[in-house]
Protein backbone atom coordinates (compact mmCIF):
# COMPACT_ATOMS: atom_id res chain seq x y z
CA UNK A 1 0.00 0.00 0.00
CA UNK A 2 1.40 3.95 -1.28
CA UNK A 3 1.01 6.31 1.32
CA UNK A 4 1.06 8.30 -1.37
CA UNK A 5 -2.47 7.34 -2.85
CA UNK A 6 -4.43 10.22 -2.68
CA UNK A 7 -7.52 8.34 -1.65
CA UNK A 8 -5.63 7.81 2.00
CA UNK A 9 -4.84 11.26 1.96
CA UNK A 10 -8.44 11.83 2.36
CA UNK A 11 -9.93 13.11 5.79
CA UNK A 12 -11.90 10.21 7.15
CA UNK A 13 -14.23 11.73 9.70
CA UNK A 14 -17.18 13.77 9.50
CA UNK A 15 -18.13 17.09 11.27
CA UNK A 16 -21.36 16.20 12.74
CA UNK A 17 -24.49 18.86 11.06
CA UNK A 18 -24.96 21.73 13.49
CA UNK A 19 -21.92 21.32 14.93
CA UNK A 20 -20.50 24.83 14.82
CA UNK A 21 -24.09 26.52 15.96
CA UNK A 22 -24.14 23.88 18.86
CA UNK A 23 -20.07 24.74 20.06
CA UNK A 24 -20.66 28.02 19.58
CA UNK A 25 -23.61 27.70 22.26
CA UNK A 26 -21.42 25.00 24.47
CA UNK A 27 -18.98 27.79 24.90
CA UNK A 28 -20.86 30.65 25.54
CA UNK A 29 -22.46 28.50 28.40
CA UNK A 30 -18.70 27.28 29.77
CA UNK A 31 -17.43 30.81 29.23
CA UNK A 32 -20.44 32.79 31.69
CA UNK A 33 -20.06 29.25 33.95
CA UNK A 34 -16.41 30.37 33.94
CA UNK A 35 -16.39 34.21 34.72
CA UNK A 36 -19.41 34.00 37.35
CA UNK A 37 -16.89 31.06 39.38
CA UNK A 38 -14.06 33.83 39.18
CA UNK A 39 -16.36 36.53 40.91
CA UNK A 40 -17.04 34.69 43.28
CA UNK A 41 -13.92 33.14 43.75
CA UNK A 42 -12.60 36.34 44.04
CA UNK A 43 -15.56 36.91 46.73
CA UNK A 44 -14.57 33.86 48.69
CA UNK A 45 -11.03 34.79 49.00
CA UNK A 46 -11.14 38.45 49.77
CA UNK A 47 -14.08 37.34 52.65
CA UNK A 48 -11.57 36.47 55.18
CA UNK A 49 -9.26 39.40 54.54
CA UNK A 50 -12.36 41.92 54.70
CA UNK A 51 -13.50 39.86 58.07
CA UNK A 52 -10.13 40.11 59.94
CA UNK A 53 -9.91 44.17 58.79
CA UNK A 54 -13.11 44.30 60.39
CA UNK A 55 -12.60 43.12 63.31
CA UNK A 56 -9.50 44.89 63.64
CA UNK A 57 -11.36 48.36 63.22
CA UNK A 58 -14.03 47.50 65.45
CA UNK A 59 -11.49 46.10 68.29
CA UNK A 60 -9.77 49.63 67.72
CA UNK A 61 -12.83 51.74 67.64
CA UNK A 62 -14.14 50.04 70.98
CA UNK A 63 -10.52 50.46 72.36
CA UNK A 64 -10.66 54.64 71.78
CA UNK A 65 -14.12 54.85 72.94
CA UNK A 66 -13.09 53.22 76.06
CA UNK A 67 -9.94 54.78 76.52
CA UNK A 68 -11.95 58.69 75.97
CA UNK A 69 -14.71 57.53 78.63
CA UNK A 70 -12.18 56.09 81.18
CA UNK A 71 -9.63 59.21 80.49
CA UNK A 72 -12.61 61.73 80.56
CA UNK A 73 -13.50 59.95 83.99
CA UNK A 74 -10.29 60.01 85.84
CA UNK A 75 -9.66 63.67 85.09
CA UNK A 76 -13.20 64.16 86.13
CA UNK A 77 -12.66 62.31 89.42
CA UNK A 78 -9.28 63.28 90.62
CA UNK A 79 -8.22 66.36 88.45
CA UNK A 80 -5.15 66.82 91.63
CA UNK A 81 -3.72 64.03 90.88
CA UNK A 82 -2.78 65.19 86.92
CA UNK A 83 -1.24 68.46 88.49
CA UNK A 84 0.88 66.16 90.93
CA UNK A 85 2.16 63.72 88.65
CA UNK A 86 3.82 67.09 86.43
CA UNK A 87 5.45 68.25 90.02
CA UNK A 88 7.18 65.24 90.68
CA UNK A 89 7.92 64.90 86.98
CA UNK A 90 9.54 68.34 86.75
CA UNK A 91 11.51 67.07 90.24
CA UNK A 92 9.72 69.52 92.56
CA UNK A 93 8.44 66.84 94.90
CA UNK A 94 10.75 64.26 96.37
CA UNK A 95 9.30 60.17 95.83
CA UNK A 96 8.73 60.04 99.37
CA UNK A 97 5.60 62.41 98.74
CA UNK A 98 3.87 59.81 96.45
CA UNK A 99 3.49 57.86 99.73
CA UNK A 100 2.60 60.48 102.12
CA UNK A 101 -0.09 61.54 99.55
CA UNK A 102 -1.58 58.07 99.54
CA UNK A 103 -1.47 58.40 103.46
CA UNK A 104 -3.30 61.41 103.34
CA UNK A 105 -1.17 63.53 105.32
CA UNK A 106 -1.73 67.25 104.47
CA UNK A 107 -0.42 67.73 100.52
CA UNK A 108 -0.05 71.48 100.77
CA UNK A 109 2.07 71.42 103.70
CA UNK A 110 4.30 68.11 102.10
CA UNK A 111 4.42 70.26 98.93
CA UNK A 112 5.58 73.85 100.72
CA UNK A 113 8.37 71.83 102.49
CA UNK A 114 9.47 70.17 99.57
CA UNK A 115 10.17 73.73 97.95
CA UNK A 116 10.68 76.01 100.45
CA UNK A 117 14.54 75.67 100.04
CA UNK A 118 14.62 75.07 96.16
CA UNK A 119 12.81 77.38 94.18
CA UNK A 120 11.80 81.61 94.03
CA UNK A 121 8.94 82.30 95.52
CA UNK A 122 7.41 83.60 92.36
CA UNK A 123 7.90 79.54 91.19
CA UNK A 124 6.86 78.41 94.55
CA UNK A 125 3.43 80.68 93.71
CA UNK A 126 3.21 79.54 90.28
CA UNK A 127 3.38 75.90 91.37
CA UNK A 128 0.82 76.17 93.89
CA UNK A 129 -1.44 77.48 91.80
CA UNK A 130 -1.49 74.29 90.30
CA UNK A 131 -3.11 72.80 92.91
CA UNK A 132 -4.90 75.42 95.58
CA UNK A 133 -8.06 76.22 94.86
CA UNK A 134 -8.39 80.06 94.61
CA UNK A 135 -9.13 81.22 97.90
CA UNK A 136 -6.60 78.50 99.08
CA UNK A 137 -3.94 80.44 97.21
CA UNK A 138 -5.57 84.13 98.47
CA UNK A 139 -4.96 82.92 102.40
CA UNK A 140 -1.04 81.07 101.63
CA UNK A 141 -0.39 85.10 99.81
CA UNK A 142 -1.83 86.60 103.07
CA UNK A 143 0.02 84.35 105.09
CA UNK A 144 3.01 84.20 103.47
CA UNK A 145 4.98 86.78 104.92
CA UNK A 146 3.90 84.70 108.65
CA UNK A 147 5.35 82.04 107.40
CA UNK A 148 8.55 83.73 106.57
CA UNK A 149 8.22 86.11 109.43
CA UNK A 150 7.05 88.90 108.16
CA UNK A 151 4.15 90.69 108.94
CA UNK A 152 1.95 93.22 107.12
CA UNK B 1 -16.33 34.60 5.30
CA UNK B 2 -14.36 37.89 6.46
CA UNK B 3 -10.07 37.65 6.62
CA UNK B 4 -8.72 37.69 9.91
CA UNK B 5 -7.97 40.68 9.72
CA UNK B 6 -10.75 42.21 9.36
CA UNK B 7 -11.93 40.48 12.28
CA UNK B 8 -9.40 41.23 14.45
CA UNK B 9 -9.74 45.02 13.45
CA UNK B 10 -13.55 44.22 14.59
CA UNK B 11 -12.21 42.85 17.92
CA UNK B 12 -9.30 44.91 18.72
CA UNK B 13 -10.29 48.79 17.66
CA UNK B 14 -14.33 48.13 16.87
CA UNK B 15 -15.51 46.90 20.28
CA UNK B 16 -17.57 43.95 18.79
CA UNK B 17 -15.71 41.28 21.08
CA UNK B 18 -18.23 38.88 20.90
CA UNK B 19 -19.28 39.05 17.23
CA UNK B 20 -15.81 38.54 16.21
CA UNK B 21 -15.03 35.60 18.58
CA UNK B 22 -18.22 33.62 16.86
CA UNK B 23 -16.76 34.51 13.77
CA UNK B 24 -13.40 32.78 14.34
CA UNK B 25 -15.28 30.37 15.70
CA UNK B 26 -17.08 29.81 12.78
CA UNK B 27 -14.60 29.92 10.17
CA UNK B 28 -11.90 27.66 11.95
CA UNK B 29 -13.94 25.36 14.11
CA UNK B 30 -14.47 22.48 11.38
CA UNK B 31 -10.78 22.95 10.65
CA UNK B 32 -9.59 22.80 14.04
CA UNK B 33 -12.50 19.85 15.05
CA UNK B 34 -10.60 17.50 11.89
CA UNK B 35 -7.24 18.40 13.44
CA UNK B 36 -7.92 17.32 16.92
CA UNK B 37 -10.09 14.39 15.86
CA UNK B 38 -7.48 12.40 14.08
CA UNK B 39 -5.18 12.79 16.77
CA UNK B 40 -7.49 11.72 19.45
CA UNK B 41 -9.77 9.92 17.01
CA UNK B 42 -12.98 9.88 19.43
CA UNK B 43 -15.91 12.03 19.06
CA UNK B 44 -16.69 12.95 22.55
CA UNK B 45 -12.49 13.43 23.61
CA UNK B 46 -12.11 15.93 20.48
CA UNK B 47 -15.43 18.04 21.38
CA UNK B 48 -14.35 18.56 24.70
CA UNK B 49 -10.93 19.38 23.50
CA UNK B 50 -12.38 21.77 20.96
CA UNK B 51 -14.49 23.92 24.06
CA UNK B 52 -11.40 23.81 26.20
CA UNK B 53 -9.49 25.58 22.85
CA UNK B 54 -12.12 28.04 22.44
CA UNK B 55 -12.48 28.85 25.94
CA UNK B 56 -8.50 29.49 25.95
CA UNK B 57 -8.92 31.36 22.74
CA UNK B 58 -11.17 34.00 24.20
CA UNK B 59 -9.40 34.17 27.22
CA UNK B 60 -6.16 35.40 25.46
CA UNK B 61 -7.44 36.90 22.28
CA UNK B 62 -6.89 39.97 24.26
CA UNK B 63 -2.84 39.22 24.00
CA UNK B 64 -2.69 38.04 20.64
CA UNK B 65 -0.35 40.27 18.91
CA UNK B 66 -0.40 39.37 15.37
CA UNK B 67 3.15 37.92 15.68
CA UNK B 68 1.92 34.73 13.56
CA UNK B 69 -1.28 34.24 12.02
CA UNK B 70 -4.27 33.80 13.51
CA UNK B 71 -4.73 30.37 12.18
CA UNK B 72 -1.27 28.68 13.55
CA UNK B 73 -2.12 30.78 16.57
CA UNK B 74 -5.39 28.66 16.92
CA UNK B 75 -4.09 25.48 15.92
CA UNK B 76 -0.87 26.08 18.48
CA UNK B 77 -3.80 26.00 21.37
CA UNK B 78 -5.60 23.17 19.54
CA UNK B 79 -2.44 21.06 18.88
CA UNK B 80 -1.73 22.48 23.32
CA UNK B 81 -4.91 21.20 24.18
CA UNK B 82 -4.82 17.91 22.31
CA UNK B 83 -1.36 17.24 23.51
CA UNK B 84 -2.50 17.79 27.34
CA UNK B 85 -5.38 15.49 26.96
CA UNK B 86 -3.03 12.76 25.52
CA UNK B 87 -0.52 12.99 27.84
CA UNK B 88 -3.20 12.75 30.65
CA UNK B 89 -4.98 9.94 29.45
CA UNK B 90 -1.20 7.93 29.25
CA UNK B 91 -1.08 8.83 33.25
CA UNK B 92 -4.29 7.34 33.39
CA UNK B 93 -4.18 4.26 31.50
CA UNK B 94 -0.36 3.60 33.74
CA UNK B 95 -1.82 3.87 36.93
CA UNK B 96 -5.74 2.58 36.47
CA UNK B 97 -4.62 -0.45 34.43
CA UNK B 98 -7.57 -2.60 34.26
CA UNK B 99 -9.93 0.06 34.67
CA UNK B 100 -8.60 2.33 32.19
CA UNK B 101 -10.79 3.57 29.38
CA UNK B 102 -9.13 2.95 25.81
CA UNK B 103 -9.70 4.67 23.14
CA UNK B 104 -9.02 2.21 20.07
CA UNK B 105 -8.84 2.43 17.00
CA UNK B 106 -11.44 -0.30 17.10
CA UNK B 107 -13.58 2.57 18.59
CA UNK B 108 -13.00 4.92 15.80
CA UNK B 109 -14.45 2.57 13.50
CA UNK B 110 -17.48 2.30 15.20
CA UNK B 111 -17.75 5.75 15.52
CA UNK B 112 -20.73 7.62 13.58
CA UNK B 113 -18.54 10.15 12.57
CA UNK B 114 -15.82 7.69 10.71
CA UNK B 115 -16.38 7.80 7.55
CA UNK B 116 -13.60 5.83 6.10
CA UNK B 117 -13.00 2.61 4.08
CA UNK B 118 -10.67 -0.55 5.79
CA UNK B 119 -8.06 0.57 4.31
CA UNK B 120 -8.26 4.39 5.64
CA UNK B 121 -8.89 2.58 8.76
CA UNK B 122 -5.41 0.40 8.97
CA UNK B 123 -4.24 4.15 8.37
CA UNK B 124 -5.70 5.25 11.48
CA UNK B 125 -4.58 2.12 13.53
CA UNK B 126 -0.85 2.90 12.61
CA UNK B 127 -0.76 6.65 13.20
CA UNK B 128 -2.75 6.16 16.67
CA UNK B 129 0.85 3.89 17.06
CA UNK B 130 3.21 7.10 16.63
CA UNK B 131 3.55 9.09 19.91
CA UNK B 132 1.61 12.22 20.48
CA UNK B 133 3.86 15.17 18.97
CA UNK B 134 5.01 12.76 16.11
CA UNK B 135 1.64 12.04 14.92
CA UNK B 136 0.65 15.90 15.07
CA UNK B 137 3.39 16.44 12.68
CA UNK B 138 2.19 13.57 10.54
CA UNK B 139 -1.18 14.91 10.29
CA UNK B 140 -0.21 18.68 9.83
CA UNK B 141 1.99 17.15 7.00
CA UNK B 142 0.05 14.53 5.42
CA UNK B 143 -3.41 15.70 5.71
CA UNK B 144 -3.11 19.49 5.80
CA UNK B 145 -0.20 19.36 3.36
CA UNK B 146 0.98 22.58 5.93
CA UNK B 147 4.55 24.03 5.36
CA UNK B 148 7.10 22.92 7.52
CA UNK B 149 7.76 26.31 8.70
CA UNK B 150 4.33 26.67 9.34
CA UNK B 151 4.44 23.52 11.37
CA UNK B 152 7.06 24.75 13.25
CA UNK B 153 5.09 27.91 14.80
CA UNK B 154 2.40 25.55 15.77
CA UNK B 155 4.49 23.19 17.14
CA UNK B 156 7.67 24.55 17.93
CA UNK B 157 11.29 23.05 17.10
CA UNK B 158 13.28 23.76 13.87
CA UNK B 159 12.54 23.06 9.63
CA UNK B 160 15.06 20.23 9.90
CA UNK B 161 13.64 18.64 13.67
CA UNK B 162 9.98 18.38 11.69
CA UNK B 163 11.29 17.25 8.48
CA UNK B 164 13.59 14.27 10.25
CA UNK B 165 10.08 13.46 12.70
CA UNK B 166 7.79 13.26 9.65
CA UNK B 167 10.33 11.04 7.91
CA UNK B 168 10.31 8.59 10.79
CA UNK B 169 6.65 8.36 11.13
CA UNK B 170 6.23 7.83 7.06
CA UNK B 171 8.46 5.21 7.21
CA UNK B 172 7.23 3.68 10.71
CA UNK B 173 3.79 3.80 9.10
CA UNK B 174 4.31 2.39 5.21
CA UNK B 175 5.90 -0.37 7.68
CA UNK B 176 2.75 -0.93 9.90
CA UNK B 177 0.80 -0.69 6.34
CA UNK B 178 3.00 -3.41 4.69
CA UNK B 179 3.18 -5.94 7.27
CA UNK B 180 -0.97 -5.65 7.96
CA UNK B 181 -1.81 -5.53 4.54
Amino acid sequence: MNLNNEHLKKDPYLVPQSYTDSLEERVRASLHKEESKRSSNILMRLKPALMLALMFGLIGSLGYIASNITDKYIRESNPAEEDIFVLIEEGYLKSSFIYSYYDDIDVQMSLEQSMENNLEDEKINELLELTMAPQELLYYIEHEDKHNGYEY
Amino acid sequence: MLEDKEILTMYHFEGKEDYAFNLIMRKYSDRLYRHIIKMVQNHDDADDILQNTFIKVWRYLPDFREDSKLFTWLYRIATNETLTFLKKESVKRFFMLSSAKVTSTHQAYSDPFFNGDQIQFKLQKAIKRLPPKQRAVFNLKYFEDLKYEEIAEILGGTVGSLKASYHHAYTKIEQFLKEND
